[in-house]
């Protein structure tokens, strides 16, 4: 058998501007990323301590599993006390073992900024699922006339009169807000208001 | 501001405080209340400003004034109750109700009437305890709050300005019109606004007020539990779906917090001593129905308010949309003046365009030439005092399905009002009408008024009738027999389970009702104050939430998570053994808890997947379930196997544990033969009967993640295999056959496989039909009904149906029993058989398992008996000793009333 040689890597890690420090730290090699963290390729982990620093060390035989691997990709990602991914790091690639900078992950977790849901989004999700969800509440076969005459008068309000050219048309006021309000400073005045 | 709201979305912004859910919740509290409107607000700010933990669960979301934008398209999706598609059965009257935090109020028009003092005498005469001085304290307090105030001559917008004109023309009978009056409404200072002390008169009060004067309970009593240092939390997206309770006794509840289309995304169990249901009229009733509270009278006396309008084109633009929407009234002929029995108002309303165009009966160019006028119209609406004729149902789906028909004497009512108002637009100058109805859309003079009285009369289903206002469902009084709670609001039969809202109204109410709900509300937080039971602890339990100690009821990434952050319990290596025999022993390897109907079976491990209800999981929960089971080789390893249920395979493992790097101590599972050497498992045990594991395709430590997975000694029926169930139905010790009385009542059944139980497939309903037979009526998921006969000695509970399979039930609790549907079957005892054989089977009319079995032989598969499971089914097999050899399907049945 050949003699392998194996080289210990230390990586150093602290965690900052949080309100907790505690968080599970899982530092992982990125060769297969594409799986992102579906792939077994966890070099260490390890718990933050109580000033929220952590410090992980690990082999490099633990990547060095195909022959063109060289440099380890190391990606770290914190998991809050239930286990839910809260960040994950952008790559580093140490060069050797006294490669310190890269070997140090500082992590400043900023504010989560969401802009995820839209409240409107999914307005057309939602009326459909509505619809479907009537289901077995209505006795459809005695009121076939009645129920296609209600849809269609739904669907013909529904398309027409949330339009806002139809509105022009008509000369209805609409809305006195503008459709996200709350992302912009606006008047409470309304478009008919005297003073 | 200390208390907090949760809920499913993720926002930019919200005026308060917020959070979004990721897990499961699990509270324990004193008290929790279902819905968050008229009633239920008041209640829960009341409880806990009384010193109570509160958790209020609304099954809408929580909208801030921001957020309400003014759209129709936007707002009635996100603000009413499914998205304003709710109906009558029959699809003839569109019930509008809330669906948010602060429920109905939050899209009401802010009318406030007091409760009628005819009203009171009538509640009184029907059994309703609750007096005048009570009914006006409680109105005062709560008129104090939301600042209950008439609205101003100057706040009167042109449309109510020409139903003030009418009233004061009109003569009826040679009578004038004395009742008619200025609405009180509550409105007042914006609490995110400073600058707006009141209502800003936009019209757009059906999608939220956008600059939060509307005094509803989002910015009242919601607001004042938030921001108050008492015990309270609002949970949003949360549909309550069941109460869970015995003997009388409620000791919490089970629901799921709902993405916007409906679906589960996390479960939650709330323990409580008390529960109060104010999730508004028909989905109280719905709940009381699912949670399987036995009372007949749940359902049964709903009123809407049934309310059809009449329209009057004037030459000149009135512009109805702007200003109040509802700001006067006429009370001539409604209970407000003294009517007693039916009788209507005439309420003036306007509506933004997309409900004008919804209300307007016609079609094609007809409705875009009348649609084009929407500036020159006024708009008012009789709202008729109907009886509560209506019932609740619950479907198969679970839903309220609700049955209405419009009386002859509301009928006789909306024509009457109907024909009044038409003539009211003309004498102060319409030059024509439009009525809701198909028949008869436009008048052109009042002489055309008796045709649209005919055309009601005559054929009442052409009416465009919408209700606002669905009360009852759940009644009020003092005989158990006649209701559903008391005079408290307590439930009959219960301790400390309340129903306060619009559904315990014994009648119509006959005025538009919030402030008579919100007394309610607020007369129910003082007198269950005041008759605290407390003698009740809270009983903690996980129901059906994911917890380490029940991992099958996890989200797969919730089983991924826990096992990053649980540690491998060494200690408990040791446990990893299974029993010696390979058979069930009652009491040894295999014992039941009837309390908590959990098994424990040491068998093996029993495999779950996690709860997801996407196809692929769903898929793998359904057809790919396993054990894997073990014995101890030496003090380091264990031999183990694992079998999936529904292949005939035996994967053979070594179990060690080890270090691995990133995982820390674990125990490795490796396959021994090809082709499973290819994978392998790590686990970790977290208590002597949980484990977490991972399956891993490729090389041990470097593998590509196939699944996360959980297994346990321990887990509830509702997880159970086909031989749990064999063992809870032949041994005394479990179950007994039952008599015909024990079975009466409504039954759901879940099929039950090796690998899964199915959500619910069928309802049995047994009792005795009106001469006085007993029979059971069935219902497969909504595809095939009827009824079978029952037969049942002390031996045997048994019912047929058209099939050769008959049913068997065996009873394990009142409330929960086991069932089979077989067919006994023979086979020639040949091993071997010739497709000639087959044909001549075939041609003499041998059963389906017969020719099945016939198969198998031809293909020499050298069995003279069918497998225990037949592939990838329900199906299976059993071979006793007394019953012979039969084939079918098994299932369980929980009573739900
Ligand atoms: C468009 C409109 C206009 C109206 N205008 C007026 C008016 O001007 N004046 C007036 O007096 N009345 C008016 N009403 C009626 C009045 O608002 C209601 O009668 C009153 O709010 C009923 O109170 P409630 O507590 O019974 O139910 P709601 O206020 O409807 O509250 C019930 C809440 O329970 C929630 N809920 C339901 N099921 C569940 C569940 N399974 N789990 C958790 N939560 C659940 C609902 O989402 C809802 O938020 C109007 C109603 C509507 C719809
Ligand atoms: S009319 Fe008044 S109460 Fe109604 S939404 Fe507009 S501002 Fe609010």
């Amino acid at each position: 058998m050949p003699k392998k040689f194996v080289t210990s890597y230390t990586v150093n890690g602290s965690i900052q501007n949080v309100h907790q420090t505690k968080f599970y730290v899982e530092l992982l090699d990125n060769d297969q990323q594409w799986f992102d963290d579906r792939i077994d390729d966890l070099l260490g982990s390890s718990w933050t301590d109580d000033s929220g620093k952590f410090q992980i060390i690990f082999d490099d035989d633990l990547y060095r599993d195909n022959w063109f691997e060289g440099k380890p990709e190391l990606f770290v990602i914190l998991r809050d006390e239930s286990g839910k991914i809260v960040h994950k790091t952008n790559t580093k690639s140490p060069s050797n073992p006294n490669d310190t900078e890269n070997l140090t992950f500082d992590i400043v977790i900023t504010q989560k900024v969401t802009f995820i849901d839209s409240p409107y989004d999914t307005t057309n999700a939602r009326r459909i699922a509505a619809f479907a969800r009537i289901g077995d509440s209505m006795d459809l076969t005695d009121n076939i006339v009645n129920s296609s005459r209600l849809l269609m008068q739904s669907l013909n309000a529904w398309l027409l009169y949330t339009n806002e050219a139809k509105w022009n048309l008509i000369g209805y006021d609409g809305p006195q807000v503008e459709r996200y309000p709350w992302r912009n400073p606006h008047s409470h005045k309304l478009a008919w208001s005297e003073d | 501001m200390t208390n907090t709201i949760f809920g499913i979305s993720e926002f930019e912004k919200r005026a308060e405080i917020y959070k979004v859910i990721q897990e499961d919740i699990v509270r324990n509290v004193d008290v929790c209340v279902i819905g968050s409107g008229a009633a239920g607000a008041i209640i829960a700010e009341k409880l806990a400003a009384a010193g109570k933990s509160v958790v209020l669960l609304e099954k809408g979301g929580y909208y801030d004034g921001e957020s309400m934008n003014q759209q129709e398209n936007d707002m009635i999706s996100l603000l009413w109750k499914n998205s304003g598609a709710n109906f009558t059965s029959n699809l003839k009257i569109a019930i509008a109700q809330g669906s948010c935090l602060g429920g109905s109020t939050v899209i009401n028009d802010a009318v406030c009437f007091r409760i009628p003092e005819i009203v009171i005498k009538q509640w009184n005469d029907l059994g309703v305890n609750i007096t005048k001085e009570e009914w006006d304290y409680a109105t005062d307090e709560v008129s104090a709050r939301i600042n209950v105030t008439k609205v101003t001559d100057e706040e009167l917008n042109e449309n109510a300005k020409k139903l003030q004109k009418a009233c004061t023309t009109i003569q009826v009978n040679g009578e004038p019109i004395t009742e008619h009056r200025v609405n009180d409404r509550n409105c007042g200072p914006s609490w995110t606004d400073p600058t707006l002390q009141s209502c800003v008169q936009c019209g757009f009060c059906h999608l939220g007020c956008h600059y939060d004067t509307k005094q509803s309970m989002l910015v009242t009593y919601i607001h004042d539990a938030l921001q108050s240092n008492n015990d309270f939390t609002a949970y949003c997206d949360c549909d309550i779906k069941k109460i869970i309770h015995k003997d009388g006794i409620v000791t919490g509840v089970e629901g799921s917090f709902i993405d916007n289309t409906g679906n589960e995304k996390y479960r939650i169990r709330v323990n409580a001593k008390l529960v109060v249901v104010s999730a508004g009229a028909i989905a109280s009733s719905n709940i009381l129905h699912k949670s399987g509270v036995a009372n007949k009278n749940i359902g049964q006396g709903l009123a809407l308010h049934p309310a059809p309008f009449v329209i009057g084109h004037f030459n000149e633009k009135i512009y109805g949309n702007r200003g109040i929407p509802m700001s006067y009234t006429c009370h001539q002929f409604g209970v407000t003046n003294n009517v007693k029995q039916g009788g209507f108002l005439i309420e003036s309303i306007f509506l933004p365009i997309f409900q004008m165009a919804l209300a307007i009966p016609s079609f094609g160019l007809d409705h875009a030439r009348l649609m084009a006028e929407f500036n020159n119209y006024a708009l008012a609406g009789i709202m008729t005092r109907d009886d509560s004729v209506g019932r609740i149902l619950k479907t198969f789906g679970d839903n309220p399905k609700v049955e209405y028909e419009l009386t002859n004497d509301t009928i006789n009512d909306m024509a009457r009002g109907m024909a009044i108002l038409a003539r009211m637009w003309f004498e102060i100058g319409a030059d024509y009408v439009i009525g809701s109805h198909s028949d008869v859309t436009e008048i052109r003079s009042a002489h055309e008024i008796p045709k649209l009285e005919k055309a009601i009369r005559d054929n009442p289903d052409g009416l465009r009738v919408g209700s606002a206002h669905p009360q009852g469902g759940n009644k009020m009084g003092d005989d158990p027999e006649k209701a559903v709670v008391d005079s408290n609001c307590k439930v009959f039969g219960f301790k400390n389970l309340y129903c306060s809202d619009a559904s315990v109204f014994p009648t119509s109410l006959g005025v538009n009702p919030q402030l008579t709900v919100m007394a309610l509300g607020t007369l129910t937080a003082d007198k269950i104050i005041a008759n605290w039971p407390s003698d009740i602890a809270v009983l903690d339990s996980l129901g059906n939430t994911c917890d380490l100690s029940q991992p099958e009821n996890c989200l797969t990434e919730t089983l991924g998570e826990m096992f990053a952050v649980t540690e491998h319990k060494p200690e408990l290596f040791e446990k990893l053994e299974n029993s010696e025999s390979k058979e069930i022993i009652p009491g040894d390897n295999w014992q039941f808890d009837k309390n908590k109907l959990k098994i424990s079976n040491n068998l093996y491990w029993k495999g779950f997947y996690g709860r997801n209800a996407d196809l692929m999981t769903t898929g793998l929960r359904a057809f790919g379930g396993f054990y894997k089971r073990f014995r101890k080789l030496n003090s380091e390893s264990f031999s183990g196997v694992t079998k999936p249920f529904n292949v005939p395979v035996f994967a053979k493992s070594l179990a060690k544990e080890k270090e691995l790097a990133g995982h820390g101590k674990i125990i490795h599972l490796e396959y021994q033969a090809a082709p499973f050497n290819q994978a392998y498992d790590i686990l970790k045990m977290v208590d002597e009967n949980n484990i977490l594991g991972k399956a891993f395709m490729g090389r041990y430590g470097r593998g590509q993640l196939l699944f996360d997975f959980s297994m346990s000694k321990i887990y509830h029926i509702n997880f159970m295999g086909e031989d749990d169930l064999a063992t809870l139905f032949y041994n005394d010790q479990y179950s007994h056959t039952p008599t015909k009385d024990e079975m009466i009542g409504k039954w759901e059944g879940m099929l039950v496989s090796d690998s899964f139980v199915t959500p619910r497939s069928q309802v049995f309903d047994f009792d005795y039909d009106g001469s006085g037979e007993y029979q059971m009526h069935y219902n497969f998921s909504n595809l095939l009904q009827g009824y079978s006969e029952v037969s049942a000695n002390e031996d045997l509970f048994r019912f047929d149906d058209f099939t050769p399979f008959h049913d068997e039930l065996r009873m394990i609790r009142p409330d929960f029993a086991v069932g089979k549907w077989v067919i006994n079957w023979s086979l020639p005892q040949s091993s071997r058989f010739s497709i000639e054989e087959l044909q001549s089977l075939i041609n003499s009319g041998a059963s389906t398992i017969q020719v099945l079995d016939s198969i198998y032989k031809i293909f020499n598969l050298r069995i003279s008996r069918l497998p225990q499971e037949i592939g990838i089914s329900f199906l299976n097999v059993e071979n006793h000793p007394q019953k012979g050899s039969r084939i079918g399907l098994s299932y369980i049945l929980r009573k739900t009333n």
